[in-house]
């Protein structure tokens, strides 16, 4: 049987006067990739930021392994195993490549090097620049060094926001593999513009708009379906 | 333009800061002659290390807490104050002025750890009482912890008096060497000891240790930090109390080498260190270090030639600095 590992119901969050999420429901199944799409402006990044304690929640729930962390502090919901890879390729500059991964390394054990390996088979480049700084990496490079630190320590949920964003092709498509191979070892919640991406890396989906859920289901059926894809998506 | 001149003028980029140091350093030999400039280049470095000490807590706390702590320098003040307290207690004992050499290190010792003590007890109470309302907001910081400082002196006063107040340095530490005309204090070279030592052990922790990781992955992205699984607020307080706690070491070993303290010995000292860390760039210790030197050199070279103008070099240097690069040396 299918295992909700994070669920949110009738999520809500103000930021100021700002009504931001006005009711956000997700069901996430364990190991099943999930996109969460919409337009810009849709709640797509406040609600992983809600989901990680950054923006606050004024209601709702949230519940991660059946247990409620709304309203948790970001490093409370971290320790809990819930990975963020934030947008913008948020990776620390004057720290180096091996820093940055010691940096996610939480009470550093043999079962970090072994993901580590795998990392470094995924993405080689983050071998070869080990002992670079961060800051002196390609854009790409820098999104495969923000994924690969937060799959490092041991995640039950990796949210991913916008890893295509400002990336060539060629790189997103070896972005696509990486996050198709971690899609077997923790339930990847990847948040996408790019249409192709999200539904190479997602079996189901969410489409947020005005802050709602508006629309959920399959990725094989929105593929195929256009007035959906049009309605929320701007695309056909 | 070849790769090599390419890689030549980036290397001068980078140590721009020590290129100035050493123009400073040799300026002053146009117009001093060599016995006064060793003088006042040993007493520029040891005042300069005495800012260090205030200056790159400060630096640190602003760069990883963003919080400005006008406060600082009352920190520094309470740190001599705690020094001269635990000096003249150990003085009655005959430790301080006729005691051996031992009792006159541990002397030493038992005074900068009374400051650290101090240091840190003040900084907490102020980080917990004060800077915790006030995260996120500089106006309010400014204001606050400017307010908090006033408290401080005022209460410096209460405990220990508003005049200046003489202090013995351990035996060992007093007097000078001769060296032909040229004449070097003991504790100077004792204080540039105690700097430098503080810069080698501080980019050892911050470049070698988990720690020193979390601290400089802080300063640069706070939120990184929080989303891998760090409790952001626990390492903000143990920051302010190593910088509590360093301004505090400034203040003991000041006090040690003017022989004196008296409150408003911190809000001085304060200005220095502001110069410092606007120089050196906001979270860079490294930063500081250069920082202080060329704050302490250049003031004490012009204090000797044109007395009136020592600050105004200062607040001048940090201007020139600040318009080539306006974030500082080293920041950010």
């Amino acid at each position: 049987m299918d295992k909700i590992i994070l669920s949110l119901k009738e999520v809500h969050s103000h930021i100021g006067q700002h009504h931001i999420l006005q009711g956000v429901s997700l069901n996430i199944i364990e190991k099943r990739p999930t996109a969460i799409l919409g337009r810009n402006g849709a709640g797509k990044t406040s609600t992983i930021r809600t989901i990680m304690g950054f923006n606050p929640l004024t209601s709702g729930s949230i519940e991660f392994n059946g247990e409620n962390i709304g309203g948790a502090k970001p490093f409370d919901v971290a320790r809990k195993g819930i990975g963020m890879v934030p947008e913008e390729m948020a990776v620390i500059r004057d720290l180096t490549v091996e820093e940055n991964f010691r940096l996610a390394m939480i009470n550093e054990n043999e079962g970090h090097w072994q993901r580590m390996d795998e990392i470094w088979r995924l993405f080689p480049a983050m071998k070869k620049f080990w002992k670079s700084k961060a800051g002196t990496l390609s854009g790409g490079q820098k999104q495969m060094l923000a994924i690969g630190r937060a799959f490092v320590d041991d995640r039950k949920v990796l949210l991913v926001d916008e890893p295509s964003k400002g990336l060539a092709p060629i790189v997103v498509d070896q972005l696509g593999e990486a996050l198709i191979h971690l899609r077997e070892k923790t339930t990847v919640i990847l948040i996408e513009q790019n249409f192709y991406l999200a539904s190479r890396v997602g079996i189901d989906y969410f489409i947020l708009d005005d802050g709602r859920t508006v629309h959920q289901g399959r990725m094989a059926d929105l593929v195929n379906d256009d007035a959906i894809k049009h309605k929320y998506l701007g695309i056909s | 333009m070849s790769s090599q001149s390419i890689l030549r003028q980036e290397n001068i980029k980078k140590n721009y800061g020590w290129f100035i140091v050493i123009v400073i350093c040799l300026l002053p030999l146009l117009k001093i002659s060599f016995d006064n400039y060793i003088t006042l280049t040993i007493a520029g470095l040891a005042l300069g290390m005495f800012v260090f000490l205030t200056a790159s807590g400060l630096s640190v706390i602003f760069g990883l807490m963003d919080v400005l702590n006008m406060a600082h320098g009352a920190i520094f003040a309470f740190g001599g104050y705690a020094s001269y307290t635990v000096l003249k207690r150990l003085g009655t004992l005959g430790w301080v002025e006729t005691g051996t050499l031992g009792q006159s290190w541990a002397s030493f010792g038992l005074g900068i750890l009374a400051a650290i003590i101090v240091g840190v007890v003040v900084g907490f109470i102020i980080e917990r009482v004060i800077i915790r309302q006030v995260y996120g907001d500089h106006l309010k910081q400014i204001l606050i912890t400017f307010g908090a400082s006033y408290v401080m002196v005022e209460i410096i006063k209460i405990i220990w008096g508003p005049n200046v107040e003489p202090i013995s340095i351990p035996d060992a530490f007093g007097g000078s060497w001769v060296l032909g005309n040229i004449i070097i204090s003991k504790f100077r070279i004792m204080a540039i000891f105690v700097g430098v030592l503080v810069l080698i052990v501080s980019q050892l922790v911050l470049k070698k240790t988990k720690i020193g990781i979390i601290v400089r992955a802080g300063v640069e992205n706070r939120e990184v930090v929080q989303a891998i699984g760090y409790n952001i607020n626990k390492i903000f307080t143990a920051v302010f109390l190593v910088g509590a706690a360093l301004a505090a070491i400034g203040g003991a070993m000041f006090s040690y080498n003017k022989l004196s303290v008296y409150p408003m010995m911190g809000e001085e000292q304060f200005i220095f260190a502001i110069i410092v860390v606007c120089i050196g760039g906001m979270g860079s210790i490294a930063g500081s270090f250069i920082g202080a030197i060329m704050v302490g050199l250049a003031y004490n070279y012009v204090a000797f030639l044109l007395p009136p103008l020592a600050l105004g070099i200062d607040i001048l240097l940090m201007a020139i600095i600040l318009l080539i690069k306006p974030k500082g040396m080293m920041g950010q």
